[in-house]
């Protein structure tokens, strides 16, 4: 018997396929595996939300004040900015009678002071116009179209949709990954103390955008003026862009949506052929230069 | 933000990881080379020859794992099947361990390691029992054709 220790062939104990093609296939099932659940989840946690009744939301996010939603510093204290508040809410009570609102569902409306040019609908029938928006405004037709937009929000109920699926995907990643790493109990406080900004698909913003053109439409009977809202925007000079980037983080497919509503005024435009009287702001003339 | 954190991680895991599993391996098939006259066996019976010492003899190496493997590991473990990517890092402790260990034979005079076994462990392990690194020991019974050094 001779004892020898010939060369090992090569190539039985390690695979010489790239490893980066094993990882990626690997990765994309998982990726669209996620995607496919993630989504089924948040279809099922959107249609179990709009089930919960309105009392139950309102008792949830009862005690937590407009302070507690994001960008909010404080409320309107000033007697310039209460003014401001009531005339808010005074138009809001105009266009909620054009709205068919279940009795149930009270909004409230608040003018925070701020730079920021937004405006946001959240749980519990609140809805918040900033001072920079309210104050770029052109026109009441351009504001109350605003107005609708957020309140129409509230009508269909896509705060509570939109927390339930928040909530919803943010549990079955933490179920998944880890509640403790990945901040995901940071962001289920953050629900709590409805802190985070909510957002809607664009199935939510279109169905918002249709009933409250048709409130503004009732109010005054067409949607001119309506449009200055997007012209606020869709102006190039001043640094436009950069305020249509904030407000497209809560409201997206502005371009789009720009689109339909000026086909949407042009169909409903006074049959004279002349413009239709357009109602100014009551502060629009002392702030004129 | 956490993603790309990830990927960046992912990618110098891989790069690096990559640039020393190749040149690892270059320096075991040319060890290997080397040291292909010196024969190990897992025989556990002495070979019929004119044998004067049995010795000790064994080589351990620590191998890293990066931080690629680990992740590629970890998606793995969610679908089951070969770990190529642990299997190279063992195939690469395991040669090592051998080498290091015929090293020591060699510096012995040995002519011969016999009942060579391998042992390997995992050390350090980290955050949800991931392995950070592995330990390969391999040792046998180096013979020597002369009088013992021991011996005097």
């Amino acid at each position: 018997m001779s004892y020898e220790n010939p060369p090992q062939p090569e190539g039985i104990n390690i695979t010489r396929e790239n490893p980066l093609r094993e990882f990626f296939a690997m990765l994309l099932v998982v990726v669209v595996a996620a995607a496919v659940v993630i989504a089924g989840l948040a279809a099922a946690a959107s249609w179990l939300a709009e089930r919960v009744p309105y009392e139950l939301e309102l008792k949830v996010t009862e005690g937590l004040g407009p302070s507690m939603l994001p960008g909010v510093d404080g409320t309107a204290t000033e007697p310039e900015q209460l003014e401001r508040e009531a005339y808010l809410r005074a138009l809001g009570g105009r266009l909620l009678a054009h709205m068919d609102f279940p009795p149930e569902i009270v909004p409230r409306i608040y003018y925070v002071p701020g730079e920021t040019v937004n405006a946001y609908a959240s749980l519990g029938g609140q809805v918040v116009l900033f001072e920079g928006l309210v104050s770029k405004l052109p026109s009441e037709n351009a504001l109350a179209l605003v107005l609708a937009h957020e309140l129409a929000h509230i009508k269909l109920r896509h705060p509570v949709v939109a927390a339930g699926r928040g909530l919803t995907v943010s549990l079955a990643l933490g179920a998944v990954f880890g509640l403790s790493d990945n901040g995901t109990i940071a962001r289920l406080v953050d629900w709590v103390g409805v802190t985070s900004t909510l957002s809607f698909s664009r199935a939510q913003e279109r169905a918002a955008d249709e009933l409250a053109a048709a409130a503004v439409l009732a109010e005054y009977g067409h949607l001119q003026g309506a449009r200055g809202l997007f012209d606020l925007f869709s102006r190039e000079t001043g640094g436009g862009r950069a305020l249509l980037l904030e407000f497209q983080s809560t409201h997206p497919d502005i371009d789009r949506r720009i689109a339909w509503l000026e086909a949407l005024a042009s169909k409903h435009a006074p049959a004279s052929g002349g413009s239709a009287p357009i109602t100014p702001l009551p502060w629009a003339v002392q702030d004129m230069p | 933000m956490e993603l790309i954190l990830l990927a960046v991680l992912a990618t110098l895991g891989f790069v690096f990881g990559r640039i020393a599993e190749r040149r690892h391996f270059a320096s075991i098939f040319a060890r290997e080379a080397q040291l292909k006259e010196l024969l190990i066996f897992n025989e556990r019976t002495v070979p019929p020859g004119a044998w004067q010492t049995g010795q000790l003899v064994g080589g351990n190496v620590v191998i890293s794992v990066d931080y690629f493997k680990r992740l590629a590991a970890g998606l793995r473990a969610l679908f089951g099947g070969r770990l190529t990517t642990y299997e190279s890092l063992l195939e690469r402790g395991r040669r090592e361990a051998l080498l290091r260990m015929k090293e020591e034979a060699r510096s012995l005079g040995a002519a011969m390691v016999i009942n060579v076994r391998l042992e390997t462990a995992s050390i350090s392990k980290g955050d949800g029992d991931q392995i950070g690194s592995i330990e390969v020991y391999a040792y046998g019974t180096a013979l020597r054709e002369g009088p013992s050094p021991l011996a005097s």
